[in-house]
């Protein structure tokens, strides 16, 4: 019970990461179960006598039988350590329900499939030759079974027309060996004991055909599961590696940014910092500490054209920090930290403040280490906290998501190895 | 049931005495033109214009320069299969004064065998009976009955006249209808006034056949479900050998059959939205057997016959009623589904794709803008700084506008090339230069020392902030106008579709319309 539930989730996971393998999955939890009889179902069209085989074969009448569409529903039956499984035929019904159920039984429950063909019809249409195809497809693969299987041979005139069938057919399946059966015959055999009947029926025949499928079928399905396993396995291994260069460029783009965000603030702030050495570096007295006198007002006095200097060195400043803000996309300040005042709404109003900087303001913030460096710091703490930073953050986290997910799904399906199969 | 023999002459004597009389179609033929030339006018009309903005290149033009051609195509189209109708009406007037019944059914249905027994039936009650094919387009004289076997042998379609007045028309099967005979296949049951549906016993109605009757039975033709080969052979191993003994199925059993077959035969025509009247009970019967004992008229009763020439008179009866309006019906068969059904299947799924591809691109170029801006704005702006500098020194606005002025041009033309790719919009450059926008004072701040003529310190500051303001602006407003451009030609484009598809959907009630009309007996 415990196995059961942990290979549920873990089929689960896998499904999660691989939707596409919704069918292989399954098939690959029926192929783990352990104690499952082979199953042997019987597909082809409607009316062909399939369900009149199968209980000849079983020899119980298990399936009801009647000349019209009968079977609706697949069903089936355990009897000799074989689970036979009877699907209704192809192509009568409006809306392919019908085939849709036959299909499923074909290919995910059963491990030999008869495929059946009344004789009196003739060669196989072309509906029935796509399916056989893809049936013999399949088997190549997964080393599934089909046997091809002619039915109601007894409604044939003579030999002569069963053999022209037969040749036909050959033609139609490249020489697939077929099995001549029917079911009247041989009932009619084993009741009344009519010997030749019962030779001529065909059914011993194809249960020791049979047999021989059904004693073939275990290793046939550790070779499928293992098959399935693999391919799986590789899919998952794929996607691992997909998303985990995904993450890797996202990663590297991140750096990257950072990298040319602090190249272009770096040497800003260097180009910054020598204007205002030499700006600074006037001799003589500081007259921007002179103030204005009312006799002064309106002249233009060494006090006032210091100070506009000082403030147009300081603008230029910022303007030029400002450029490279805007450049990598830095200059509003983050949602939860913005006011009413739009005018003030903005990174460097936010570092910098709106105080008058006087020479040694300029002197500490722009040409000594200590100033340069909380410089450095605080547009660096905003441009990481800007709308496209913190949205590369968010993506590289997804992608990392997606890339524990495929590990888990890989580790998950790692779990679910095929067993072998008790002898 | 009267005894089968019996039957069989009732059947030839009503065949005999029927007279087949077609209405004459003119009204309905005048009416029926009427509306073609309103509907190919209406197309001319509606065909999509182009919008200069839409490039050529953009896929949105190309799937509307498809779509334009296909209309032209299709009205090309109806020119051609309204002449290639000619070898069908040439077959249907030299069939005029007979009733045609397509045999319709799989290879293995027994088509060929029940034909030639009919034949036999019919020339042993002294009719005449002639076999035909149908070869270029032509009816040809062919010798003999026709072939039957278990495998493919019908290649042509091939038919027989029993009498004066029936003709039994049989194509190749079902799923052996190779490319080259399907349109030809298509053409001939054109000209058929009723269906026998001819199913095996083996696997009796596999009505998804009925699928390929879609046109036959939409135009309201009746469709009578015939059971080949309901026969059974029972073994015996006698003297140790096998003895076969072949005989009918059991009157149970075919009604089994039958009832299964009418059950599921209702289903589908429901499904294909066909009249439930057009279908007439099935019948079961067996050749083989008929044959094997001999053709008696007891054989004949046992074999199925006798109901089967019941049904033969009803569905003659209403195959006549049909026909009486066939001229006219095959006029509308043709604006039905050449013309009209043409323009649905081939205009419609495209019309309604590039609809809602339409509006896709006009939400992501809504979604775009800010992002165009954005681009452009990052751009240009930081490239402020060093320009204002340059222009410091003479302190000319003229050189420094200008400067801004290519800047933006050239970032701007970059960044709609790169995001609106395939767009021809008019020119991104701002009408008036920026030089014009200056407000009048604002320039450079120049400072001296008193008194000096030189200059000591020149600022910028106040003019960064205007120049700043003014590149968003203008950077803002040409993004906006760009994309306006993009949206007039999508509108443009996504009116036309509009419009295109509504006319269509007004076509069609008016050709309802003469269809009911005619059917009704009206015209």
């Amino acid at each position: 019970m415990t196995h059961s539930r942990h290979r549920q989730d873990a089929e689960l996971q896998v499904l999660c990461a691989l939707p596409g393998r919704a069918h292989d999955l399954a098939r690959l939890g029926l192929l783990a179960a352990p104690g499952r009889a082979p199953v042997v179902s019987v597909i082809g069209k409607y009316n062909h006598g399939k369900s009149r085989l199968l209980n000849e074969l079983m020899g119980r009448p298990a399936f009801s039988v009647a000349d019209r569409r009968e079977t609706l529903v697949p069903s089936a039956q355990l009897h000799a350590g074989v689970c036979w499984l009877d699907a209704p035929g192809l192509d009568a019904d409006v809306d392919a329900a019908d085939d849709d159920h036959a299909l499923q039984a074909a290919w995910l429950k059963s491990d030999i499939r008869l495929f059946v063909h009344a004789a009196k019809e003739g060669e196989l249409d072309a509906g029935e030759r796509r399916l056989l195809a893809a049936l013999r497809c399949d088997a190549q693969r997964s080393q599934r079974q089909t046997l091809l299987v002619l039915t109601q041979v007894d409604q044939l005139v003579d030999e002569a027309q069963q053999q022209k069938v037969m040749q036909a057919i050959a033609l139609q399946t490249e020489a697939m060996p077929l099995h001549a059966v029917s079911s009247t015959r041989y009932r009619q055999g084993v009741e009344a004991g009519k010997r030749l009947l019962l030779e001529r029926s065909g059914i011993p025949a194809l249960q020791l055909a049979l047999k021989r499928a059904v004693d073939g079928v275990p290793a046939a399905r550790r070779h499928e599961a293992g098959l399935l396993f693999n391919e799986i396995q590789a899919e998952l291994r794929a996607l691992q590696a997909a998303r985990q260069s995904a993450l890797q460029v996202l990663c590297g783009e991140q750096a990257g940014q950072r990298l040319r965000f602090d190249a272009d603030l770096m040497a800003v702030l260097d180009k910054v910092a020598e204007s205002m050495v030499a700006v600074l570096a006037v001799p003589g007295a500081d007259h921007s500490l002179t103030p204005d006198s009312l006799a002064t007002q309106f002249k233009i006095t060494p006090g006032k054209l210091e100070r506009n200097r000082l403030q147009v060195a300081y603008s230029k400043a910022c303007i030029e920090i400002n450029a490279v803000l805007l450049k990598h996309g830095a200059t509003e300040l983050p949602l939860a930290q913005q006011t009413s005042v739009r005018s003030l709404d903005s990174v460097m109003v936010a570092v910098m403040g709106v105080y008058v900087k006087y020479r040694r303001d300029l002197s500490e913030i722009f040409c000594q280490a200590p100033g340069r460096e909380r410089l450095l710091r605080e547009f660096s703490r905003y441009y990481e906290a800007s709308m496209d930073r913190v949205a590369l953050v968010r993506s590289v986290t997804d992608a990392g998501q997606a890339l524990r997910a495929a590990d888990q799904a890989l580790a998950a399906h790692a779990r679910c190895a095929p067993f072998r199969e008790a002898p | 049931m009267m005894p089968a023999d019996r039957l069989e002459r009732q059947l030839i004597e009503v065949l005999d005495a029927i007279v087949l009389r077609p209405h004459d179609p003119g009204a309905a033929q005048a009416r029926m033109g009427r509306w073609f030339n309103a509907l190919t006018q209406a197309m001319q009309s509606h065909r999509l214009q182009g919008h200069a903005a839409l490039g050529g290149a953009h896929p949105l033009a190309q799937q509307r320069e498809l779509l334009n051609a296909g209309l032209s195509s299709c009205m090309a189209a109806w020119e051609r299969q309204w002449h290639s109708l000619a070898p069908v009406q040439a077959l249907a007037r030299s069939f005029e004064d007979h009733v045609m019944l397509l045999v319709f059914g799989k290879f293995n249905a027994g088509k060929s065998s029940l034909c030639n027994l009919l034949a036999e039936r019919f020339a042993a009650h002294g009719c005449s009976v002639h076999f035909f094919r149908l070869s270029g387009g032509r009816v040809e004289d062919a010798i003999g009955p026709l072939p039957e076997g278990a495998t493919e042998t019908t290649a042509c379609v091939q038919g027989v006249v029993l009498g004066e007045r029936l003709v039994l028309l049989d194509t190749p099967g079902l799923h052996s209808v190779t490319p080259e005979n399907a349109e030809l296949t298509q053409r001939f049951t054109d000209s058929a006034d009723g269906v026998l549906w001819l199913t095996s016993s083996t696997s009796p109605g596999q009505v998804q056949e009925l699928g390929e009757l879609a046109r036959e039975l939409h135009r309201h033709k009746p469709l009578l479900p015939v059971i080949t080969r309901s026969d059974v052979i029972d073994e015996d191993e006698v003297d140790g050998e096998i003895v076969k003994r072949l005989r009918n199925k059991s009157g149970a059993n075919r009604r089994l059959q039958q009832g299964d077959v009418q059950a599921r035969a209702q289903q589908k025509l429901q499904s294909m939205g066909v009249a439930p009247a057009l279908l007439k009970p099935a019948v079961s019967l067996s050749a083989h057997v008929v044959r094997a004992q001999g053709q008696t008229p007891q054989a004949l009763s046992e074999g199925g016959f006798g109901q089967l020439y019941v049904s033969l008179l009803e569905i003659v009866e209403a195959a006549r009623n049909y026909k009486q309006r066939k001229p006219a019906e095959v006029l509308l068969h043709h604006l039905e589904e050449t013309v009209l059904h043409s323009l649905e299947q081939q205009l419609c799924p495209g019309l309604a794709l590039l609809g809602r591809e339409i509006l896709l691109e006009q939400e992501r170029l809504h979604s775009l803008e800010p992002r165009l801006v954005q681009q452009v704005l990052r751009q240009v702006l930081p490239q402020l700084p060093a320009l204002l500098q340059r222009w410091e020194a003479t302190q000319h606005l003229d050189g420094l506008c200008a400067d801004i002025d290519a800047v933006m041009h050239s970032a701007l033309g970059g960044a709609v090339a790169e995001l609106l790719d395939g767009y021809a919009c008019a020119s991104v450059q701002p009408p008036e230069p920026l030089r014009s926008c200056l407000p009048a004072g604002l320039g450079y701040e120049v400072f001296y020392a008193d008194p000096a003529p030189a200059p000591m310190f020149v600022g910028h500051a106040s003019l960064h902030a205007a120049l700043q303001d003014l590149v968003r602006e203008r950077i803002a407003r040409q993004c906006a106008l760009a994309l306006a451009c993009c949206h007039a030609a999508l509108d443009q484009v996504g009116t036309g579709v509009r419009s295109l598809e509504d006319c269509l959907l007004r076509q069609r009630a008016p050709l309802l319309q003469i269809r009911d009309d005619l059917r009704a007996g009206a015209l």
